[in-house]
């Protein structure tokens, strides 16, 4: 497969926050990488040259010597770090893998990484503490150009893949509460991730959750109302609406969906934050993070 | 939520004509009216055309349905519905009334009753495909019912999500297909449907989803060194996207199979590399003409 696989010293100091500098010595001192040179003598690396790089620093993590690290060999290498990894509860090696199989667009890989990870840990500790971070670190490569928006689609898309098929599996637990939730994104707001997350952890603790996802104008919500006697609202603001806009937003909402019917509308999301000092609607919830307004249902 | 004499046409299939006839002739069924005289019928009022609909379907007169209390219609539905040789298009309509009144419970009821009676494959291709596009749901036009369909997509979306997650990992050589999405484009459901169709006939699937911006479709292109592209158009085309598209699928040869809404052409000039595909029979028939070809050569 000609998946691209070369890296240039940079795109390795992004992938595993080694600085380029750092990386120059160890090739120097202790032979650890030998780069392909250019014709004009720019490094670069190959896949291999990067899974070893993230080996090195997690054991470096782990507290081994950078000398001691350069004396085994690739084997041992790889040996040790697998060994510390299955006992430890550090999902780090994951996140290893998982940034490896994005850049190769290796679905075989991730599969195995997301397997092994959810033997030892629920389905809510992998999202929570690995595909969460991950994914904002994604955001971060891509920034830099390491990666490119195909990598993130293809990685985020798994993500999603996986979240849904635990959803699948949380829509045949029982209900255990009359109280129905309704799960939406403001109109041309398209990160929906975090929303999905909270439409599983609402099934699995036996509310009705109805999810209507992606970019939802206001007018619709008030559909629902006719179909449900009671419904409590739900919406995740990470760049929709505008800053400026939320107060009018917020204003609207509730004086036309939320007052009349007196329900309520939780808020969460990097743009609802910023609005959270200001917020002076009783019936407007807004919460720090996910666990935040999970914790406020028991 | 009221729904015009159209929308209802659509939603059960009765024709509006004879929802006029009916109103003249039983009382059962009178629709309300706007200010301006416009018939419009409520959420209850439609199920019970639903109802009335599969009713008719199974033999029953009109006039004998018209004297039935509503406990009576609901029960003789179910039981309808409960058989073996339930017909697709009775279980579509059931499918609708789980989606009116977003009743996920009964959605997956049906789904999972059907997938147990004819497999995901045909679930999905006989009464999933028809279902979508009768509510208007597949392309994103013709918008029945704009909650509804918020719902009944995402619902869907999972469906097939999960559904292409039980199917066996490609072999090593399985021929390798991109599906994305075009810049602006969101409506998914029926790119998703491809996906599952293709990774169900053994294809390496690679699927980008969204709004990817076209730069990055020739990227991926060059990295992965696909078979087939397919892609869905629903919104209004940006030629600038397109002529990147068409000056890749050109000079890599790289068959770019597309639907949605066909009145938007990725190129202003068709070519063999450009395939439309009209419904899923047709996406399927190419697939498996396509590695019977490509087998050939490489013997």
């Amino acid at each position: 497969m000609s998946i691209k696989t070369t890296f240039s010293i940079r795109d390795l100091e992004h992938l595993s926050g080694i600085k380029a500098h750092t990386i120059r010595i160890w090739e120097r001192r202790y032979h650890l990488f030998e780069p392909i040179r250019s014709d004009t003598n720019i490094r670069s690396y190959d896949q291999k040259n990067l899974q070893k790089l993230l080996n090195v620093v997690f054991l470096l993590d782990k507290g081994y010597k950078i000398s001691k690290i350069a004396e085994l060999s690739e084997n041992d290498l790889y040996k040790i770090t697998r060994e510390l990894q299955i006992n430890s509860d550090q999902p780090s090696q994951a996140m290893d893998n998982f940034k490896l199989s994005m850049l190769g667009f290796d679905r075989v890989l991730f599969d195995q990484t997301y397997f092994q990870l959810l033997e030892k840990n629920s389905f809510r500790d992998v999202f929570l503490k690995t595909f969460f971070p991950l994914l904002e670190e994604i955001g971060m490569l891509w920034l830099s150009k390491t990666i490119t928006p195909a990598h993130e689609h293809f990685i985020t898309n798994l993500i999603r893949q996986k979240l849904l098929i635990q959803t699948e599996k949380a829509q045949q637990l029982p209900k255990l509460h009359e109280q129905t939730f309704a799960l939406f994104l403001p109109l041309n707001e398209i990160h929906e991730l975090g929303l999905m997350f909270l439409h599983y952890e609402l099934l699995v603790k036996g509310y009705n959750s109805i999810y209507l996802g992606q970019s939802v104008p206001m007018e619709n919500l008030k559909d629902l109302q006719d179909i449900f006697d009671s419904i409590t609202f739900v919406s995740y603001f990470t760049v929709e609406p505008a800053l400026e806009f939320i107060p009018e937003y917020l204003k609207e909402f509730s004086d036309s969906i939320l007052s009349p019917a007196n329900e309520e509308l939780h808020l969460l999301g990097r743009n609802a934050q910023e609005f959270s000092q200001d917020n002076s609607f009783p019936n407007i919830l807004i919460h720090k993070n996910i666990e935040n307004f999970l914790n406020t249902l028991n | 939520m009221n729904y015009t004499i159209a929308q209802a046409e659509r939603l059960t299939g009765i024709k509006a004509h004879t929802l006029r006839i009916w109103e003249r002739r039983y009382d059962f069924l009178v629709p309300e009216r706007t200010e301006t005289n416009i018939r419009y019928f409520s959420d209850a009022q439609l199920r019970k055309l639903i109802n009335v609909s599969i009713l008719l379907k199974n033999n029953y007169r009109i006039s004998s349905i018209a004297g039935m209390s509503e406990d009576l219609i609901h029960s003789k539905v179910g039981e309808f519905l409960s058989l073996e040789d339930t017909e697709n298009e009775e279980v579509i309509k059931a499918l609708i009334l789980s989606m009116l009144i977003m009743d996920e419970a009964e959605f997956n009821r049906i789904f999972n009753r059907l997938v147990l009676r004819s497999g995901l494959m045909h679930t999905i291709t006989d009464v999933i495909y028809p279902f979508l596009g009768q509510v208007g749901v597949l392309w994103g036009t013709n918008k029945v019912l704009p909650a509804q369909e918020h719902f009944i997509s995402n619902l869907i979306r999972q469906k097939i999500i999960s559904a292409m997650e039980s199917l066996p990992q490609p072999g090593e050589n399985a021929g390798k297909i991109v599906f994305f999405l075009m810049e602006q484009e969101t409506h998914e459901i029926g790119l998703l449907l491809g996906a599952y169709l293709a990774k169900d006939l053994g294809w390496k699937v690679y699927y980008l989803g969204q709004n990817v911006p076209s730069d990055d479709i020739a990227m991926t292109v060059e990295l992965l060194e696909p078979d087939l592209l397919m892609t869905m158009f629903v919104a209004a085309r940006n030629y600038k996207n397109d002529e990147i598209l068409c000056r890749l699928i050109e000079s890599r040869n790289i068959p770019l199979l597309y639907s949605g809404n066909l009145a938007y052409l990725p190129c202003k000039t068709a070519s063999d590399c450009h395939v439309p595909v009209r419904n899923p029979a047709e996406f399927i028939a190419f697939l498996q003409e396509f590695r019977e070809n490509t087998t050939q050569i490489q013997l």
